[in-house]
């Protein structure tokens, strides 16, 4: 029986967790979106209730899942379970919002047993629509001395950028790997 | 009516640099001189060939397109290609067969257009040797070609492309050709030997990249713009936009960014008038032009009196996704970014040759995300994460597709 592995993208409403794993997912993205009803409906019209799902599908067939856990803070019940079990968190953080550093420092600290555990990788989003702060801003709220969090400005519409952070996460779990 | 149906095309390699332009010379003379000929720049040629990679803000290319010719993309296979009218793409290792497909496949359509031209009685008399507006007349049919064929490397004997482009065993993601190019090609060193020493050391004074950081340093401390006077022209900090200002062009940054000629140069406070700020043709982010002035000027080699034995302190990731990057960059950054290693440990536990290593250290260091941590001396052995096949297949995965 093949393993199965999973890396979970969390982060607030419209960080573009959702966009995130389409951009790198090889089968379409299972969306669990509905229509706004909340706080988040001035954020965006729709919203991720439940959990966004994508997959890489390996050679072998080995999946690794891709998780995007619902922005909204009322479900982080949720965040533990989806993480169990998983490679690491790759969190994104819209950065033309104002709150944009309060909510790095919330996600780093619920997902703190995770990320110890694990590894972790923050994607600024938007940075090229209203940037609110500078990277050194966000890097200025981290803990000092190893492990350094990785923190880069990226476009969740990307491939290219998704798939930097996902290799600097397995990197950063193992330094070792070999391609 | 003078069509010339079957003439060469003309081919524009101005937006390449000047190795890739000379290895792509070499193509055209052996393989390719009946259909096309080349042109570093000349804006009516019929054809671009864009490397994608070069192009990190991909909305300049549309700038580039001046006539609306066609265009080639060379890219390597984490960049999205391009799709849109009259855009090919071949991805990187280029192979001869495929780029000379393309090139049949646009003289074609040139000469097809021409010909319903002719039949439509429209008045398009130039020849395509002359008019590139011309051939867009019509939109593609053809779907924008992803190559990327394994095979069909064998002939391809171009001592430096083929070093370069030729797809590596160890890794397709970022081709030897931008690490040679970047990095350099010192051997590693045995530290032990002075001689084989002193072939790693460079002295920043004498490199631009030095005088970059000192000038942005001055600026932001004093919250002013900054000229930076060097024998062959100045330089401007923008200390609002945190941009460096200049007028040289692509050639000539280049040759500056890696030359040891800086030694003459000034640094002064500055306060310039918008409109005057304006007679400077290009400005760069600053920690981008930093960064890729540091890889330049290193290939391979640290700063004077940098220790290869005590560890290296990261303080922060730099911002990889909006810098150049290397092979092994991420690695590295990695292995620093979780452990406690002098750059000679990281060499021999990464098993990556030294040059990779002291590039990245060098940039690293000039945008002060690294230096040598002159308290903990102790380096942490690299452990191997029971998942590491796994994450093998998973980056193999992520660098193919």
């Amino acid at each position: 029986m093949k393993s199965n592995h999973k890396i979970i993208f969390s982060g607030p409403v419209g960080a573009g967790k959702t966009t995130a794993i389409t951009s790198i997912s090889d089968i379409p993205t299972v969306r669990t979106e509905e229509a706004a009803s909340d706080e988040t409906k001035d954020l965006k019209d729709t919203t991720t209730v439940a959990l966004d799902y994508g997959a890489i599908i390996l050679q072998d067939d080995t999946r690794i899942h891709l998780y995007g856990t619902p922005g909204q803070k009322r479900f982080d019940f949720m965040w533990e379970i989806l993480t169990n079990g998983g490679i690491g968190l790759l969190l994104l953080i819209d950065g033309s919002d104002s709150n944009a550093i309060n909510n790095l420092k919330f996600f780093l600290s619920s997902f703190k047993n995770f990320i110890n555990k694990t590894s972790v990788v923050v994607g600024i989003t938007k940075q090229d629509v209203n940037k609110k702060y500078n990277l050194q801003d966000y890097q200025e709220v981290l803990d000092k001395g190893l492990p350094v969090v990785p923190i880069f400005e990226i476009d969740a519409r990307s491939k290219k950028d998704v798939s930097l952070m996902v290799e600097t996460l397995l990197y950063t779990l193992d330094p070792k790997i070999s391609i | 009516m003078n069509i010339q149906h079957n003439s060469k095309l003309k081919i524009s390699l101005n937006n390449l640099d000047t190795i890739t332009q000379n290895t792509l010379k070499f193509f055209f003379k052996s393989k390719l001189c009946e259909k096309a000929e080349l042109f570093i720049n000349d804006d009516n040629a019929n054809v671009l060939i864009i490397d994608l990679d070069r192009h990190y803000n991909k909305e300049i290319i549309p700038n580039l397109k001046k006539n609306n010719q066609y265009v080639i993309f060379l890219h390597n296979e984490m960049n999205t290609p391009i799709s849109e009218e009259n855009t090919y793409n071949v991805t990187k290792p280029v192979q001869v067969k495929y780029l000379k497909q393309q090139i049949s496949f646009i003289s074609q359509r040139i000469n097809d257009t021409e010909k319903d031209d002719i039949v439509s009685g429209k008045e398009n008399t130039k020849s395509i040797t002359t008019t590139a507006k011309h051939v867009h007349s019509k939109p593609s049919s053809q779907p924008f070609g992803l190559i990327n064929n394994k095979s069909d490397t064998q002939n391809f004997k171009n001592n430096h492309l083929d070093m370069a482009l030729k797809k590596s065993t160890e890794s397709s993601t970022l081709n030897q050709y931008k690490a040679h190019k970047h990095v350099g090609s010192n051997r590693d060193i045995n530290p032990d030997n002075p001689e084989e020493l002193k072939k790693i050391y460079h002295n920043p004074k004498k490199y631009l990249y030095h005088h970059l950081v000192q000038a942005v340093k001055l600026g932001k401390n004093n919250k002013t713009d900054i000229l930076i006077k060097t024998l062959f022209g100045n330089l401007y900090f923008d200390y609002n936009s945190q941009n460096i200002l200049h007028s040289f062009n692509k050639a000539k940054m280049r040759y500056f960014r890696s030359s040891p000629l800086f030694i003459e140069t000034k640094i002064v406070k500055n306060s310039l008038s918008e409109k005057s700020k304006k007679e400077y043709t290009i400005s760069q982010n600053a920690e981008s032009l930093i960064w890729q002035s540091a890889i330049n000027a290193s290939k391979g080699r640290v700063p004077l009196g940098t220790s290869l034995t005590q560890t290296i302190e990261m303080t922060s990731w730099p911002n990889f996704s909006r810098l150049l990057i290397f092979r092994y960059v991420i690695q590295i950054a990695a292995a620093w970014s979780t452990h406690h290693m002098s750059l000679l440990d990281t060499a021999s536990q990464l098993k990556i040759p030294q040059r990779y290593i002291f590039t990245l250290y060098n940039a690293m260091l000039a945008i002060e995300s690294a230096n040598i941590n002159n308290v903990i001396n102790n380096t942490t052995k690299l452990n191997s994460d029971k998942r590491k096949s796994v994450f093998s297949k998973i980056l193999s995965h992520i660098f193919n597709h």
